[in-house]
């Protein structure tokens, strides 16, 4: 009790022996605190500690601290560990270590902790009659837990927060401050195949809902030092962690900014997905179109951000986004630039033709069978109508039917485990097709239409891309229904100036299909790789230059191009490429 | 987009009657008029940067006469839009949709128009410069499949009806070329001036060169006399041509992006014309107008009674319309130049500003 007085006092011995070991000098110790690890805004060094008294302190006695943890965290949570220790210093004090079990990894809290803690393996033994109330929590960090990342709070509100995203917290007796140190280690998913950017060739790993594991895969593909990562916090309750990705030097800082800024305004409860978040910092929120882009594939992340985009990674979530998104983006695939180029253009390309095809085919056909008979030819025109002529409903009636039909069938089967949403996938889809012919409800031209259409949809790569065009279906066919191509030409009109109209944080929409060389090397096609020498435009990067113009200069002709260029005074970074896909040589 | 979204669709109609099979040839003179006018507006937009039209009669001539010459081209505005709005809904009703009530598709148009307007002229930009494409790609295809129908005897004499007609139907012509005065309404929204000029140019020349093209095709095709009967020489082009096998009469596809085009050319006018209203009433923002001046064009799209009527009235725009863009750069210009007038950047911001 006299040695807790002392330290109450803040009555600081110099060191002495102890043992027959030396001590450290008190002076030494203090200069390596406050650098061990990262800390928060609430994280000081000892001195700093009366400067601004923390709104929630930490108890003096340990009795306290139990009280106000069980206070904060309630009495009855069993996986909230509250254990009382005796720590190994000369004389010995006592401890009081805090963590979520479940959250923190059981093996790294008795390495770090217990172990090191209670067990005197240390050379040389710490003198706790020199320490004070003020620096022994920083003596602690520095000398005696060993744990990468570790800190000191003084506010016992913060340290709960950290507590809870999986850190473990050791109080120590009369300290005013507690030292927290890394001990996530939750069980989560592994690194998977991403389930909804399946490709045939290209990288099978996808992120998962670990934040860090997700960085982790970020880090290992993009190894630049001027990769950043700040980091945030966002729910006033979930305190869910996010990290904003870009790479300095590259993105555009006031984009970064602008992403920032809109996190920060968010004040919200909870942020169980990084969905929400888009539509919290989305420009146009009441647009069916999405305006950021979702991945869940580490190499589409990256390829993201080196063209200069920022990426959102949100714990918990395995969908990371990137900003700015356009139209175009959302027809892309990983594997269009996996796949040699002759494959990828025209895959891509027809990506597009789906696009208009799940969007317009139904509208078309009822409006070409309603007002326009004299478009097809003589023969086909007498097959639609003699395959209408049993089915009772209006045209528009029949494609709604089967429409919603779809639409049903695709929806159960998408919330079904995946064997059986297949099989219902199947059998929906010949059961409902073959009966409601059959039965006369529908004509079999129109299952033919409607399944066109589906399979279309099912080309777009990007899910949410594929819901909006599906929604605007519908008002498209009552359109259609009601005059004719006409009306569908209104309502695609009207869908195109809402395209045109879109930004996504202040870049316009249909931005990279304005321009006609752009869009033609990687927007509506895509090109040969060594022809990609710029960055697209979009998100304004500040280095323009992707790579050298003229690569293959061991191909015929290349290095001559490449020399007369460079005599004639072209940069490296020039608008077209002098390679042209020059063969290989003989 | 402008100049030939809605000319075209009965300018043979115009021009054949006046230049006979030379017709074709006159286009290409009103588009050497238009790239004349064009340049005159682009001087302009250069002696005052970031000025639009109300704003630099003001500074020219003084607030008094700048709102008085403002609302003359709005007035001009407001005719190209009832004017054009009619024809794209009387070449729908006649040709697809005769059994809907035309005041339908009237109301349709103009709530697309209005819908454009409110999204300001970036959006509209934006879409024009797709549709422009696609509208191009139409004719192309549509030029291609007409040509194992056409007879280009019928093309001869070479200068048709003499030389006087072919010049008087060239200044018809130049009236649809001229109606790129619209842009100085807008150009201060443009980033860059000299490439708004150049592009200026450009899509006066390549669409007096697509109205040459279609008039020559349609002359081709149903010759002199036929063109003379028919309401929309165009319409009945593309009803000559068939794909193969697979689709025949496919012009209603060809009217159906027409139809887009003309919407987006006259979602431009009214934008211009809005937005010229609302600086000579100086408003700073043009929103308030647009439901007001979309029933105003609407009710003057409905003035003529019958299509026979609305040539009528075409007919006496075309003949007057061009001298108005004409006179309305020059006169500007001169009256810098005399009184050494010159423009800084008073770029005022409205809530279009992309």
């Amino acid at each position: 009790m006299r040695f807790l007085r002392r330290l109450v006092r803040g009555d600081v011995r110099r060191p002495r022996m102890i043992l027959g070991r030396p001590l450290l000098p008190l002076e030494e110790i203090a200069d390596g605190i406050g650098t061990a690890g990262p800390g928060d805004g609430d994280s000081k060094a000892p001195g700093d500690v009366d400067a601004a008294p923390p709104d929630s302190p930490i108890p003096d006695t340990l009795d306290g601290v139990e009280r106000r943890l069980r206070d904060l965290l309630g009495e009855g949570s069993p996986d909230v560990i509250i254990r009382r220790m005796v720590i190994w210093t000369n004389p010995e004090i006592e401890g009081v270590l805090l963590y979520i079990e479940g959250l923190a990894s059981r093996d790294i809290v008795n390495l770090v902790a217990l172990r090191s803690l209670m067990l005197a393996e240390r050379v040389p033994t710490l003198d706790a009659s020199a320490l004070s109330r003020d620096n022994i929590a920083s003596v602690f960090m520095t000398h005696i837990v060993p744990s990468g990342q570790i800190s000191v709070l003084s506010c016992i509100d913060k340290v709960v927060d950290h507590v809870l995203t999986g850190e473990a917290a050791l109080f120590i007796e009369g300290a005013r401050e507690c030292v927290v140190f890394e001990a996530k280690g939750w069980e989560h998913r592994g690194i998977e195949e991403p389930h909804t950017e399946k490709v045939v060739r290209g990288p099978r790993e996808g992120f998962s809902e670990l934040l860090r594991a997700n960085t982790a895969l970020v880090r290992r593909r993009l190894r630049t030092p001027d990769l950043r990562m700040d980091s945030m916090k966002v729910g006033r309750r979930s305190k869910t962690d996010i990290v904003i990705a870009y790479v300095e030097g590259l993105t555009n800082p006031r984009l970064v900014a602008t992403v920032s800024e809109r996190i920060d305004h968010i004040d919200t409860d909870i942020l169980p997905d990084s969905g929400l978040i888009e539509e919290f910092i989305e420009d146009y929120p009441y647009s069916p179109f999405p305006q950021m882009q979702y991945t869940e594939r580490p190499d589409r992340f990256c390829a993201g951000l080196s063209e200069g985009l920022v990426g959102i990674i949100v714990d918990g979530s395995p969908m990371a986004l990137l900003a700015p998104g356009n139209l175009a983006s959302f027809f892309q695939s990983p594997e269009d630039y996996y796949e040699r180029f002759p494959y990828g253009g025209p895959l891509r390309a027809l990506r597009y033709i789906a696009g208009i095809i799940a969007l317009v085919f139904p509208a078309l056909y009822v409006a070409i069978s309603l007002f326009h008979q004299e478009m097809l030819p003589t023969k086909l025109a007498l097959a639609i109508a003699g395959s209408h002529q049993p089915v009772p409903f209006p045209v528009l009636v029949e494609a709604l039917l089967m429409e919603v039909t779809l639409e049903l069938i695709r929806e159960s089967s998408v919330r079904l485990p995946d064997p059986v949403g297949q099989t219902m996938g199947f059998v929906g889809a010949l059961l409902l097709g073959d009966a409601a012919v059959s039965a006369g409800l529908v004509s079999p031209i129109m299952v033919i239409v409607v399944a066109v259409t589906g399979l279309a949809s099912f080309t777009i790569p990007h899910y949410p891309t594929g819901l909006a065009i599906r929604l605007l279906r519908f008002p498209l066919l009552f359109l259609s229904a009601g005059l004719g191509l006409f009306g569908l030409m209104a309502g695609l009109t009207a869908i195109a100036l809402h395209l045109g109209a879109l930004t996504s944080f202040g870049v316009p929409y249909l931005e990279p299909l304005m321009k006609p060389r752009p869009s033609l090397r990687d927007v509506v096609w895509r090109s040969p790789v060594f022809t990609f020498n710029k960055r697209p435009e979009y998100p304004e990067p500040l280095d323009q230059v992707r790579q050298k113009k003229f690569i293959r200069t061991w191909a015929p002709g290349v290095a001559e191009m490449a020399r007369k260029e460079s005599r004639e005074g072209g940069g490296e970074d020039g608008e077209k490429s002098g390679d042209g896909g020059r063969g290989a040589p003989r | 987009m402008i100049v030939f979204a809605t000319g075209f669709l009965a300018a043979a109609r115009i021009l054949v009657p006046v230049a006979g099979t030379a017709a074709w040839m006159a286009a290409l003179i009103g588009g050497a008029i238009g790239l004349g006018i064009g340049g005159l507006a682009g001087m302009l937009a250069g002696r005052f940067p970031g000025h639009s039209l109300v704003r630099m009669a003001e500074r020219i001539f003084g607030a008094p006469l700048g709102k008085l010459i403002g609302l003359t081209f709005a007035a001009y505005c407001t005719v190209v839009l009832g004017l054009g709005s009619r024809q794209s809904v009387l070449a729908m009703w006649i040709a697809f949709l005769q059994t809907t009530p035309p005041v339908l598709i009237s109301a349709v148009f103009y709530a697309l128009v209005i819908y454009a307007a409110y999204l300001g002229i970036g959006a509209i930009a934006r879409v024009s410069l797709i549709f422009f494409s696609l509208v191009v790609v139409s004719l192309v295809v549509l030029t291609a499949l007409a040509v194992p129908v056409a007879a280009p005897g019928r093309l001869l004499p070479i200068v048709g009806n003499g030389l006087g007609p072919l010049i008087r139907a060239g200044f018809l012509a130049a009236s649809y070329a001229g109606e790129s005065i619209v842009v100085l309404a807008f150009l201060r929204h443009l980033k860059d001036k000299r490439g708004a000029s150049r592009a200026m140019a450009t899509g006066v020349a390549v669409g007096m060169v697509v109205m040459a093209v279609a008039t020559g095709f349609g002359v081709m095709m149903l010759g002199v006399r036929g063109i003379s009967r028919v309401t929309f020489p165009v319409l009945e082009t593309a009803r000559m041509v068939g794909f193969g096998q697979f689709l025949e009469r496919a012009e209603i596809l060809f009217l159906a992006l027409w139809f887009s085009a003309a919407l987006l050319k006259l979602a431009t006018v009214f934008y211009a014309s809005i937005t010229s209203i609302a600086d000579v009433l100086g408003l700073r923002d043009y929103r308030p107008l647009v439901i007001p001046y979309a029933l105003l064009g609407t009710a003057l799209s409905l003035i003529p009674e019958s299509v026979l009527e609305t040539f009528d009235y075409l007919d006496v725009f075309v003949k007057y319309s061009v001298w108005y863009a004409i006179a309305l750069p020059v006169v500007l210009l001169l009256g810098a130049v005399v009184l050494g007038r010159r423009g800084g950047d008073d770029h005022v911001q409205s809530k279009d500003e992309h």
